[in-house]
């Protein structure tokens, strides 16, 4: 099962990263929300903003490649013709499900360094990471728990009629609510309570605290606890989902 | 212990339509089936499209739920005990879908490998074998979309064959197919065969199945209208002739005069490109193309043919009085 | 008086067809939700950042989603022609082409503007932005003229559509581009020299400046310079995105390649 959730991630990475125009398309948008954010913060004269800046542009990537990515998961693998194969399959269907939604997580990740670069060659950005050793850990970290939340949504969502604009009604308000860009302190307080529960409140936490040379490990630990809470939610999804699409034979088009 | 059980299998299927006055349409495409496969054995079910042959399979390869009436795959149900089928059983099925078409075929056997837990130490010998058997080498490192669906196919079939399973299910592995891909196709699926593989194939060309067969059941409208050997069903129009007249559109009031000649059981009428053939049955024996092409005067007759009939004619009768 | 008939009949058939991919499933959810949440996402940062107010955002990005919904509308009118095979029938006709593509654009301009409004409208509720009903009144004139050049951008881009493939991608970037470039979020004054000089060449930068003016108090005397050369620019994208129009159907008229993709 291990060797096939590897082999899935790789295999997903592979299937996404064969169009260039896609790679490059992708890369645009973190871009942009950093300079917008630069343009804005300059004026406050303070570097470390404009580093978080950075890192919450490329997270939101992260978020927005797995919430689109993973509400239309089940649905593309059906089209395609595939979807009937991986339930065939004698491995847990979690375990095949959830290489795709993690993938997409790992194409986000590339976009940190497309948009350090970008900030460090444009903009001034320092490119100071005071704890390399919790930024690399911090990395998979976040992309696990963001693509577990996605397993969550590419399990639930299938059962939307229009799964694919759900997701992309989902990138801003969790952009928003896990303080990516917007730090949780000029938002309601209420929104704290709800930004615990969403993986890319931690995994974003996690990296920038690694960054700025704070106290990155309870965020990294978070994200772990968070992935294994929504494997646990996800799999009795998917589960249901197997089990309804057997029901009514749907597991392939028509 | 039979490699595969079925008892009296059925399966409908529910649609809801509309929203204020709903309709709820009925569709039994399995109205009680029943038969047994032997290890090593290679059947077939042979039926017209909507019959219900991939409605069987997919009950048997655990991706769908039957409406009631047990199945037993080498003694696990697909319903209740899916993981423990699922490991054992190979699954191919006909078309363009179900690969991933922007890799090569070698990624996407190295994944599906890793999906079926084909031993690590195994995996390259093993793709490396298939690729050879199903006739892809040399193409293996080139991205599937670029492929013919000849060459999907026998992807599929290697795919199929990656965890070594003891029994086969194929899905109308020929659909689609150029005559040339078909009959490759074939000669690996007899080669299957001959290994020991059991094997369930599922078809609507009456010449293959004759071909590979050793038993099948010809089902239409979910149901088995007969089940045998090729001979046995063969048999069943053994008693026959029939008589086989090219001709060039004939009207209907002259074939209905054909049908009114003694001896005639039965007249149909094929469309072969420009021209037509009728084809007209009767009891073995009876000399009756002197009366035919009496009542055939006046017309243009191209070839006439006398001969046995085949498992094709069988077929015919069978499925179209069901 | 057939112009008109076009305009309405052409323009209703096109809806329809929209229709069929924008069901309410997706509508909400894209269409009212997405816009919602992107508006409150910078006005947060510009209360992070200390820039500008509430209302500067609130206008910006109530601006974008017309404009997005405008050029994308159009975008899929071409491109939806085409797909139905259908172009080659309307460029051959004789009706004035102006009147048939703006029929087509209608039910974007009418969609965008719709969309924005309950934007605003839910968005204004939310952050507490409050703005007298004279002033509204002349916002939607405001916005009925960047909606214009809007959909003659979108006209453009969906002539280039007809020559290339990954054209959507390009239209993607552009309304992404928008978001930094036309003042939306960032004052023009912070924005350097070449990206002003895109701004002041593209729609809705001037229609964005109008509308925060109105809502300072302006009246629509006051803008009307802004208002002149916002509608000047759509003219001049119209008139480009005809062109364009004109040539790749002639091109593809020439090697036969009108209705190969």
């Amino acid at each position: 099962m291990i060797r096939a959730f590897f082999s899935g991630i790789r295999i997903h990475v592979l299937q996404f990263t064969k169009n260039p125009f896609d790679v490059s398309g992708v890369l645009l948008w973190p871009i942009l929300y950093a300079s917008i954010a630069y343009y804005l913060l300059d004026a406050k004269n303070d570097p470390s903003l404009l580093l978080s800046a950075s890192l919450g542009a490329a997270v939101m990537l992260m978020w927005s490649l797995v919430v689109i990515g993973s509400s239309g998961a089940l649905e593309h693998q059906r089209w395609q013709g595939t979807l009937e194969l991986l339930v065939a399959a004698p491995v847990p269907f979690a375990a095949v499900i959830a290489p795709i939604t993690i993938a997409s997580g790992v194409v986000g990740a590339y976009a940190l360094l497309a948009t350090l670069a970008w900030g460090t060659l444009f903009f001034e950005v320092p490119l100071a990471i005071e704890q390399p050793l919790a930024f690399v850990v911090a990395i998979p970290a976040c992309v696990l728990a963001i693509g577990m939340l996605g397993l969550i949504m590419a399990a639930t969502f299938v059962f939307y009629r229009a799964a694919f604009a759900l997701g992309i009604a989902m990138q801003y308000p969790v952009w928003i609510a896990a303080g990516l860009l917007v730090p949780l302190s000029v938002l309601p307080d209420w929104v704290g309570p709800v930004s615990w529960f969403l993986a890319p409140t931690w995994g974003f936490r996690a990296i920038q605290e690694a960054a700025l040379g704070r106290t990155p490990w309870p965020d990294i630990a978070m994200c772990l606890l968070l992935s294994a809470i929504y494997l646990v939610a996800a799999t009795a999804c998917l589960r249901g989902f197997e089990r309804l699409a057997r029901r009514n034979g749907t597991l392939q088009l028509t | 212990m039979a490699a595969i059980e079925v008892e009296e299998l059925t399966r409908t299927y529910r649609s809801r339509k509309g929203v204020f006055r709903r309709t709820t349409t009925v569709v039994e495409a399995l109205k009680g089936i029943s038969f047994e496969v032997e290890r090593g054995e290679l059947f077939g079910l042979l039926g017209p499209n909507g019959a219900g042959k991939t409605t069987t399979i997919k009950i048997l390869t655990t991706l769908l739920l039957p409406s009631s009436g047990s199945a037993r795959v080498l003694g696990f149900d697909p319903a209740r005990e899916a993981q423990k089928v699922r490991g054992r059983i190979g699954y191919v099925f006909g078309g363009e879908r179900g690969l991933y078409d922007r890799l090569s075929a070698i990624h996407n056997l190295q994944y599906f490998a890793d999906l079926y837990r084909v031993p690590s130490a195994d995996k390259r010998r093993r793709i490396a074998e298939l690729v050879e058997l199903v006739g892809l080498t040399g193409r293996e490192r080139e991205r599937v979309e670029t492929y013919s669906r000849g060459m999907r196919q026998r992807l599929h079939i290697a795919r199929g064959l990656l965890h070594d399973p003891e029994i086969l299910f194929l899905d109308e592995p020929t659909i689609g197919l150029d005559p040339i891909g078909a009959r490759e196709i074939r000669e690996t699926i007899a080669g299957l065969r001959q290994a020991g593989k059991t094997i369930l194939l599922t078809t609507h060309y009456m010449f293959e199945a004759d071909a590979l067969c050793g038993r099948l059941a010809v089902i239409a409208g979910g149901a088995f209208v007969a089940t045998g050997t090729p001979a046995d069903l063969k048999a069943a129009v053994a008693d026959r002739t029939i008589v086989e007249i090219e001709t060039f559109g004939v009207p209907e009031a002259t074939i209905d005069r054909l049908r009114s000649v003694v001896g005639v059981t039965r007249v149909a009428v094929e469309a072969r490109d420009q021209a037509q053939v009728v084809l007209v049955q009767s009891a073995t024996g009876a000399e009756l193309v002197p009366s035919l092409l009496r009542e055939l005067e006046g017309s243009a007759v191209g070839k006439v043919v006398t001969r046995e009939p085949t498992l094709e004619d069988a077929y015919v009768e069978l499925v179209g009085s069901a | 008086m057939n112009a008109l008939r076009v305009l309405f009949v052409g323009g209703v058939t096109s809806y329809r067809a929209l229709f069929n991919w924008i069901s309410p499933w997706v509508f909400f959810p894209h269409m009212i939700g997405y816009p919602v949440f992107e508006i409150l996402f910078f006005a947060y940062l510009g209360r992070f950042a200390g820039v500008e107010s509430d209302e500067f955002f609130l206008i910006g990005n109530a601006f974008l989603a017309i404009a997005v919904t405008g050029m994308f509308g159009m975008g899929h009118a071409v491109a939806g022609e085409r797909r139905s095979q259908t172009l080659t029938a309307l460029l051959a006709s004789p009706a004035s082409r102006l009147a048939l593509f703006l029929g087509r654009a209608l039910p974007s301009i009418l969609t965008g503007i719709v969309v924005a409004a309950m934007s605003f409208a839910i968005c204004s509720l939310i952050l507490g932005v409050r703005l007298p009903a004279t002033t509204l009144a002349a916002l939607v004139v405001v916005a009925l003229i960047s909606s214009f050049g809007a959909t003659a951008l979108g006209l453009c881009l969906g002539s280039l559509g007809l020559r290339g493939r990954n054209v959507s991608l390009f239209a993607d970037v552009i309304a992404g581009s928008m978001l930094l470039v036309s003042g939306a979020n960032v004052p023009l004054d912070r924005l350097p020299g070449w990206i002003r000089a895109i701004s002041s060449g593209i729609p809705l930068t001037h229609g964005i400046q109008a509308a925060r003016g109105i809502a300072d108090g302006r009246t629509i005397g006051e803008v009307s310079d802004l208002l002149l050369t916002e509608a000047g620019i759509g003219a001049v994208y119209l008139i480009v995105g005809i062109g364009l129009l004109r040539l790749f159907e002639f091109e593809g008229r020439r090697s036969a390649t009108l209705e190969a993709f």
